[in-house]
């Protein structure tokens, strides 16, 4: 396919999807706003991947990015979009203090201290009630754009597609570069001029920005945060599992895996209203069975291999 | 003067001393031959040279520079390249992604002009099918890819290690060749190796180690007619 074409085909999904409000009802759009924030969130937790570095804290960055919001807003009165972009930069730092201590452990022991700081961050915004509103949490006056469903959508939309245009950076850029050598042999990525260190907090730290904005968003769509329903575990193991059956070290894997769970887990939650989970977890566990590179891994090796 | 040197390096495992006291120093433009027997040091001696170990006593110049604490991706900008004792390529990148890390990380050169440079540097090594994957190479590829990985980052001193184990004696003939070329272009190499013939032919004087210290120096008809280097290597007579 030549990249004209791709590009035409890429602007006509945008278009179809830009106009959704316009031809889908309210529970479609509400199905793909959260199809939407799953995505980024499996894309980020993804791109640290790709330096080999598995994290398990993306919930605690997206309950920080929440609670930056909503307090924001209420203790600062800013504006709400602008608490969004707060978010991110307060995860981010976050990101970046936290890394320099925790990016000097690897592999299991790095993956148990991020979950250990969600965990922890959960603990902290439930023990200051004054400023957190405790166990009940705190609630806006409005949702962002009272509220309104197209506006939204729009801005969710917005956040998705800014998440691809970030993971493809992360692809195209120097970082693919030092990313991939120091995931494949750290040995040899430091021998070869790349300053580890480095290149590990900026991806931790930018990761953590994009579910902190993610966090934000979220808590501005649905005008709430709480200590159970911000730092849930779900906003860890669904985009978890997303990015593996999917495909991982790639764009399209998580976008993709976002979609079809995210779609198979509304047609289960239908058809059988209390085992929906359970399928959900086996689809997840034959995936890591049987489709290691996951759908879209799949599906660019039947296509390389006929062109 | 000395383009690299040690003085009395020492680096310690516990309670394993793997260098003592090692002070030997690399002259601009000659191959220098590190040998000795097996756990002798000279893969630690590399190690703690391009700054993956840290000395525990002891310290590093580079041309006139104290360079004993810095991390070894300071140390590769500066002019230090190696290969490694056992293959390492990256396999999640082709093979002129290998090369092109070399030329961003140690140059920081843009991707374009990385590219290019990493394409000549594989042209000069005889590597073609760049946009082949790391596991459908040979071992005399990814040997070769290692060195071009390092050249492309135009060092001053290049270290081998063991860079001739595993190749046919054709293959051996054809590195000896390459390297001779990168000598004749002005680059000093350190040669660590156990092929006796790659160390007769290449070398213009040789370090002997064992047990962590330098046991012998000096050229190699003189160095491998040494009592105690032979001892050394045969054991000694009891």
């Amino acid at each position: 396919m030549n990249k004209a074409v791709k590009s035409l085909i890429l602007l006509a999904v945008l278009v179809l999807l830009a106009a959704l409000p316009f031809y889908a009802g309210a529970y479609p759009l509400s199905l793909a706003n959260t199809i939407m924030i799953f995505m980024v969130l499996a894309l980020s937790w993804d791109m640290l991947l790709r330096s080999g570095q598995l994290s398990f804290g993306i919930a605690g960055f997206f309950g920080v990015g929440g609670y930056a919001a909503v307090l924001s807003q209420v203790f600062g009165g800013i504006n709400p979009l602008l608490t969004i972009l707060l978010a991110a930069l307060t995860a981010g730092l976050m990101a970046l203090i936290l890394g320099l201590v925790v990016l000097q452990l690897r592999g299991l022991y790095f993956a148990i201290v991020t979950l250990a700081l969600a965990e922890i961050f959960r603990v902290i915004v439930t023990n200051i009630p004054d400023l957190t509103g405790g166990h009940e949490g705190t609630i806006l006056k409005s949702a962002i754009f009272a509220g309104h469903t197209y506006k939204t959508y729009w801005l969710v939309l917005a956040i998705a597609v800014g998440g691809i245009v970030a993971s493809e950076v992360f692809q195209r850029s120097r970082l693919y570069f030092a990313l991939t050598s120091i995931r494949n042999d750290e040995l040899v990525a430091k021998s070869s001029g790349i300053n580890v260190f480095k290149y590990l907090v900026i991806a931790f730290s930018i990761t953590a920005a994009i579910q902190g904005l993610v966090g934000g968003a979220y808590a501005q769509i649905y005008g709430f945060v709480s200590p159970e329903g911000s730092f849930s575990v779900n906003f860890t193991l669904l985009p978890l599992a997303m990015a593996v059956f999917g495909g991982m070290s790639r764009t399209w894997g998580p976008v993709v895996g976002a979609v079809l769970l995210g779609l198979a887990s509304e047609i289960l939650k239908l058809y059988i209203p209390y085992g929906h989970l359970i399928v959900y977890g086996v689809i997840i566990v034959a995936a890591i069975l049987f489709l290691p590179e996951g759908v879209v891994g799949l599906i660019s090796k039947h296509v390389l291999r006929r062109s | 003067m000395a383009l690299l040197k040690t003085e009395t390096l020492t680096k310690n495992f516990g309670g394993l001393t793997a260098l003592s006291e090692v002070t030997i120093e690399f002259r601009p433009g000659e191959i220098l031959g590190i040998i000795g027997p097996n756990g002798a040091g000279k893969s630690t001696l590399v190690n703690v040279l391009a700054g993956v170990f840290y000395p525990t006593a002891g310290r590093i110049w580079f041309e006139g520079r104290d360079i004993t604490n810095q991390p070894p991706h300071q140390r590769f900008r500066l002019g230090i390249g190696r290969t490694f004792q056992l293959m390492r390529p990256l396999h999640h990148l082709s093979l002129i992604e290998n090369i092109m890390v070399g030329a961003l990380f140690g140059r920081g050169l843009t991707q374009k002009n990385a590219r290019r440079e990493a394409s000549l540097m594989a042209a000069f090594m005889g590597l073609t099918g760049l946009d082949r994957d790391m596991t459908k190479l040979t071992a005399l590829e990814i040997k070769k890819m290692e060195v071009a990985r390092a050249l492309v980052a135009r060092p001053k001193v290049l270290f081998l290690d063991e860079v001739m184990a595993g190749l046919n004696a054709d293959e051996i003939t054809e590195m000896i060749g390459l390297v001779r070329k990168l000598q004749s272009q002005g680059l000093t190499i350190g040669v660590i190796e156990h092929v006796m013939r790659v160390i007769k032919e290449l070398t213009d004087r040789v370090v002997v180690l064992d047990w962590g210290q330098v046991l012998a120096e000096g050229p190699y008809e003189e160095v491998s007619n040494d009592p105690r280097v032979i001892s050394a290597y045969l054991g000694e007579d009891e």
